[in-house]
């Protein structure tokens, strides 16, 4: 039987799972990995879901966790033991349809991005304020705005290549 | 033949995500099992990682134990060692109630990053002071099994191999330098510093 927190922690999770699931992939090289970094940040978010104070949105602290223990976590480490497979039936890695040829083109892109570039773009693409993208990463609003006027040069740059 | 018309590099990116939102919109991703272990779960990897690798220098150090009773190493060099090991772990434990993840995990993204890379540094300084000792004293077994001529095939081969291995570690550590300044120089970029 779940008690209160449980309860919360899972309708938290199951809110923001693809949040998380994007994060994951984002800072991933195959569906391994995402497996392994999604039970990671669930446990992040678990530890650390009895010492959120509400200081910034649930949104806001989903997000950081997330970017947080997906730039932490070490990759040369074995897998988890007890790793539980994530409930999908596509692989957005090895998939050959238009579409998921799309998103891997999205990825490939995202992924020649250094690691506050690749925060920043993500936060982004979620449709997020400068604002809130601010308050995610830790800087000006200002210099989100130069940062992203900046990225947007290094993926014209890339597409010329 | 048409020109295709040309998107804006961030709308096009635009349009890709939101496939990728989508095809994850279809997905149920998360299942009860999956949420029982996490909450089974009190350690992540980081904490795990953390908590322990400023520990794997005693193993080392057991090892190379046998090694130097039979070298016949003077017991107050064993002791030395023993100590620098024994300061090593306490640095490596302050620098791991640094680090903490607990509270790394909801800082915003910059600050911890500059933890990361603030704990990777004592780190690694750690790491070369508990090495030092290592090295000195493989020198002083190599020495002692050749009685102090530093000749034999055994041991020119070890010599060999120490300073393939401190090569090998300078150039590291110099590559890990180079990575650490580009991340905390963009740290300060984004900021504005």
């Amino acid at each position: 039987m779940m008690n209160d927190k449980e309860f919360e922690f899972t309708k938290i999770v199951k809110e923001y799972k693809k949040t998380i699931y994007t994060v994951c992939y984002f800072y991933s090289k195959n569906s391994e990995e995402v497996e392994d970094l999604y039970q990671e940040v669930l446990i992040s978010l678990w530890n650390g879901f009895s010492h959120f104070r509400g200081d910034c949105s649930m949104r806001t602290w989903v997000w950081r966790v997330s970017l947080n223990t997906c730039t932490s976590f070490e990759r040369k480490k074995k897998r988890r033991v007890a790793t539980v497979p994530l409930t999908m039936d596509i692989d957005l890695y090895n998939e050959t349809d238009v579409e998921s040829r799309q998103v891997q083109m999205l990825y490939d892109r995202i992924n020649r991005l250094d690691v506050f570039d690749r925060a920043i773009i993500l936060l982004w693409l979620e449709n997020m304020s400068y604002q809130d993208i601010a308050d995610v990463v830790g800087v000006s609003v200002a210099n989100i705005t130069t940062r992203l006027f900046r990225i947007k040069e290094q993926l014209k740059s890339m597409s010329n290549k | 033949m048409e020109k295709p018309i040309e998107m804006d590099e961030l709308q096009e990116l635009q349009s890709q995500y939101n496939i990728l939102n989508e095809k994850l919109n279809d997905q149920k991703i998360v299942n009860e099992d999956l949420i029982k272990e996490t909450v089974k779960q009190n350690m992540t990897f980081i904490d795990q990682y953390c908590s322990k690798s400023y520990r794997q220098a005693w193993w080392g150090f057991v090892l190379l134990l046998p090694l130097l009773i039979y070298g016949r190493v003077h017991w107050a060099l064993i002791l030395v060692s023993l100590g620098a090991l024994f300061a090593a772990d306490m640095f490596g434990y302050r620098a791991f109630r640094v680090f903490n993840p607990k509270e790394l995990i909801g800082l915003c993204y910059v600050d911890a990053m500059e933890r990361i890379q603030k704990y990777k540094k004592t780190m690694k300084r750690i790491r070369m002071f508990t090495i030092a000792p290592f090295i000195l004293m493989v020198v002083l077994v190599l020495g002692s099994l050749s009685d102090w001529t530093y000749s034999g095939s055994t041991v020119s081969g070890g010599i060999a191999g120490l300073v393939i291995g401190v090569i090998y570690a300078y150039r590291k550590n110099r590559e890990f330098n180079a990575k650490m300044k580009d991340i905390l120089d963009k740290i300060k970029e984004l900021r504005g510093e």
